[in-house]
């Protein structure tokens, strides 16, 4: 919604009135009411009713798209005297025909043409932001600016090649797509049964990517936004695929760069490789001994390297903690507590595993 | 006097029958409120007890339970055949094709009335019913209903700056079962399938199952790999939770052994192919015998006889070398290719949506004398 106007806006459609008194000559059985003008109210979610003066029953009269006979749009209709509103069950149509009618004849007819359908969409980052991967990379992301359609299948948008320009399918398959709550983020998933090792598709297929190797995301111009604009131009990313990581990310091994007290510096912290962008936002925290959560704004550096916090209030002297929520992963799926792909037939000691990872610093 | 004796009684066994009835639904639905639910999506739908249809909103990571007021029994459903059913649904929610998508399709066991789950472009939820050839609109701002929200019991979600929580549950299936609503889904950050168990009706507590199950055939490997669609069938007079995973193998759990927080280990009793994604899952009985009918992306529907299942005792543990090929417990291909949608309509029959090769999508019904 952040490139829309909050208020509602009503453009007025001045349909092609149609007057029936020939039809009705001619039909020689009923008065049908006569139309003024017709109006459409768009809000920031679409074109949502149709506004409408008849001295017709409103019981008979209904909305139907132009050339459709028999279905009647679904909707409810209230009246106030001689005007009639329609709210269709769904939002109409950008550049869609509508006839109003009444016992089958045409009183009017109306499209659609919402301004808010001129805002293309664009691609803000396409994640993992780097451009060198492991070959067991696990996850993608894209960020859009705006939400996208909610039809179709995301993945006849997304066309992979790898250095010979021959397409290829890493992606798994889901009929329930993941998105975010908004529909502006999409998440991909790089076939995990074909990076688990031993898995019948990593057996038949192999890995998704192999290392050695450079591919091309490419995201067709014809997705569309939630309104049916279309992105308007492709947009690429390349990769070159190196071997693949089996390290676990450890706490106890990022450097922690620690502020001043007194100062509103960030508390850096360098995580060594490039983590899981979305991950990386939700799953640190910084606590005061004393004073429990601080508020704080967090930025991710270059690839998502590096995590910076900037407290609200200036860093007071005392003992505090930097937790992370060991679901955090590396691009590969690699947890805190471990690796995404593990042997259970391994007595191997899978270390403590544990919720949140802690680690303490002091600033004085 | 006979006669009046006659009708007294009659009276009497209406009224207790009645009264019965009205205790039954006081109970399930006592607890629903009226008002506006505000469902951001339905991406599963599937029936209880007394007319309540239970709605998956991804959106939301919630359950619905609804009271259509959709109760009055029906023995058996007339026949259903509607050809162009996507243009039909798109001609009456004012739009074409290309800009709806029918996400699932439920039929109300006691009115044999079949109900669809439908997206617009922009993600508007509709719920729509058949009425004879018609689709008749449920507003979904005015119900009767009762909501669960499907939060971590393990771990508190992460909220972004306007307190919304971040992760989305991709809800893929969903079916009520002996006073539980069984839901199986998918996180948008980790990968992990999990499974639950919500007691219905839902409790202010969330006292509910949360459950991560992995099976570790081929070698022992934890797969996590998503539920794509389950189904609750009985072996020797135990629950059994049936379920298929996107990359098709079918597995058995023990419906006692799904415990809070309990990683179960399922037994595999069939490959069902690469290359194939099961699509959806039902069970319906034939000459005292229970069949399963599951229908695939790429695959006929397939058909296997309950009773197979309880004697496969293999578990798969050797990875199945040749692509595409099946293995495990029979089971027979039905000639019923591209259903993306089915439901039994009634006992003799068994709905369907499915994409003909020319194309159209057709919605019909088919007795079981022909499965």
């Amino acid at each position: 919604m952040r490139l829309y106007n909050q208020s509602d806006k009503i453009k007025e459609i001045r349909g092609n009135l149609i007057f029936f008194c020939l039809l009705t000559l001619l039909m020689g059985c009923r008065q049908v009411g006569g139309l003024g003008k017709v109006q459409v109210t768009y809000s920031d979610v679409g074109a949502v009713n149709v506004r409408f003066e008849s001295h017709g029953n409103p019981k008979h009269i209904a909305v139907f798209l132009v050339g459709e006979s028999e279905t009647a749009v679904l909707g409810s209709m209230k009246s106030q005297g001689n005007t009639h509103w329609f709210t269709p069950a769904l939002k109409f149509t950008d550049r869609q025909d509508y006839e109003i009618r009444e016992r089958g004849l045409t009183l009017a007819h109306f499209t659609i043409d919402n301004p808010k359908v001129a805002v293309a969409p664009e691609i803000l980052a396409i994640y993992p932001n780097t451009d060198t991967v492991p070959e067991n990379l696990l996850k993608i992301y894209l960020e859009f600016s705006l939400p996208i359609q909610e039809v179709g299948r995301a993945l006849d948008f997304i066309k992979v090649s790898d250095g010979s320009n021959a397409e290829t399918d890493i992606f798994l398959d889901l009929e329930n797509e993941l998105w975010n709550k908004a529909h502006d983020r999409l998440t991909l998933w790089l076939n995990p049964g074909r990076i688990k090792t031993d898995l019948i598709p990593n057996r038949e297929l192999g890995m998704p990517l192999s290392a050695g190797k450079s591919y091309t995301i490419q995201v067709e111009p014809n997705w569309k936004s939630a309104h049916g604009k279309t992105l308007g131009r492709p947009y690429t990313k390349t990769f070159f695929v190196t071997k693949a990581d089996c390290q676990k990310p450890t706490l106890s091994a990022w450097a922690l760069n620690i502020p001043k007290k007194s100062t509103l510096l960030p508390l850096t912290l360098d995580l060594i490789e490039p983590m899981d962008a979305i991950l990386l936002r939700e799953t640190l925290s910084v606590i005061s001994k004393t004073k429990g959560p601080l508020q704080g704004t967090i930025r991710l550096g270059r690839e998502e390297r590096t995590w910076a916090f900037y407290p609200e209030a200036a860093w007071e002297a005392g003992v505090y903690f930097l937790e992370v929520a060991s679901r955090l992963e590396d691009l590969a799926g690699n947890n805190l507590n471990h690796l995404f792909d593990t042997d259970l037939r391994q007595d191997q000691d899978m270390g403590i595993t544990s919720e949140t990872k802690v680690r303490e610093f002091v600033i004085d | 006097m006979k006669k009046i004796f006659y009708f007294t009684a009659v009276c009497g066994v209406a009224l207790i029958a009645i009264s019965a009835n009205n205790s039954k639904n006081d109970t399930l639905t006592k607890d629903f409120i009226f008002g506006n639910p505000e469902i951001a999506a339905i991406n599963q739908l599937g029936f209880g007890p007394e007319g309540i249809l239970f709605l998956g909103d991804s959106k939301n990571a919630a359950i619905y339970a609804l009271d259509l007021n959709d109760t009055e029994s029906k023995a058996s459903a007339g026949e259903i055949q509607i050809g162009d059913f996507d243009v039909k649904v798109a001609s009456a929610l004012g739009t074409t094709t290309d800009q709806i998508k029918i996400n699932d399709m439920a039929v109300n066991p006691l009115s044999k009335k079949v109900y669809f789950a439908v997206t617009g472009m922009d993600g508007t939820p509709i719920l729509l019913s058949l009425n004879g050839d018609a689709v008749e609109n449920i507003p979904l701002d005015q119900l009767k209903y009762s909501k669960i929200e499907l939060t971590d019991a393990v771990a508190k979600d992460a909220k972004d700056r306007r307190d919304r929580p971040m992760r989305v549950w991709a809800i893929s299936d969903l079916q009520y079962h002996n006073g539980h609503v069984l839901v199986s889904g998918l996180s948008n950050k980790e990968f992990g399938s999990t499974f639950r168990s919500i007691p219905f009706p839902f409790k202010d507590t969330q006292d509910f199952a949360s459950l991560e199950i992995y099976h570790a055939a081929h070698g022992q490997y934890e797969t996590n790999s998503p539920i794509k669609t389950f189904n609750v069938i009985s072996i020797g007079g135990k629950d059994h939770l049936i379920a298929s995973y996107t990359c098709t193998p079918l597995v058995l759990f023990p419906m006692d052994a799904l415990k809070n927080g309990v990683h179960t280990k399922g037994r595999t009793v069939a490959e069902l192919g690469s290359g194939n994604s099961p699509l959806d899952m039902i069970s319906y009985e034939k000459d005292g015998k229970s069949y399963l009918l599951m229908s695939n992306s790429n695959r006929p529907v397939m058909k296997i006889a309950h009773g197979d299942i309880t004697s496969s005792k293999e578990s798969l543990t050797e990875p199945v070398k040749e692509w595409a090929v099946a293995k495990g417990v029979d089971y027979v291909s039905l000639p019923m290719v591209n259903i993306l949608q089915m439901d039994n309509l009634d006992m003799d029959k068994v709905v369907y949506l499915q994409r003909t090769a020319d194309g159209e999508l057709v919605l019909q019904s088919r007795t079981i004398d022909r499965m």
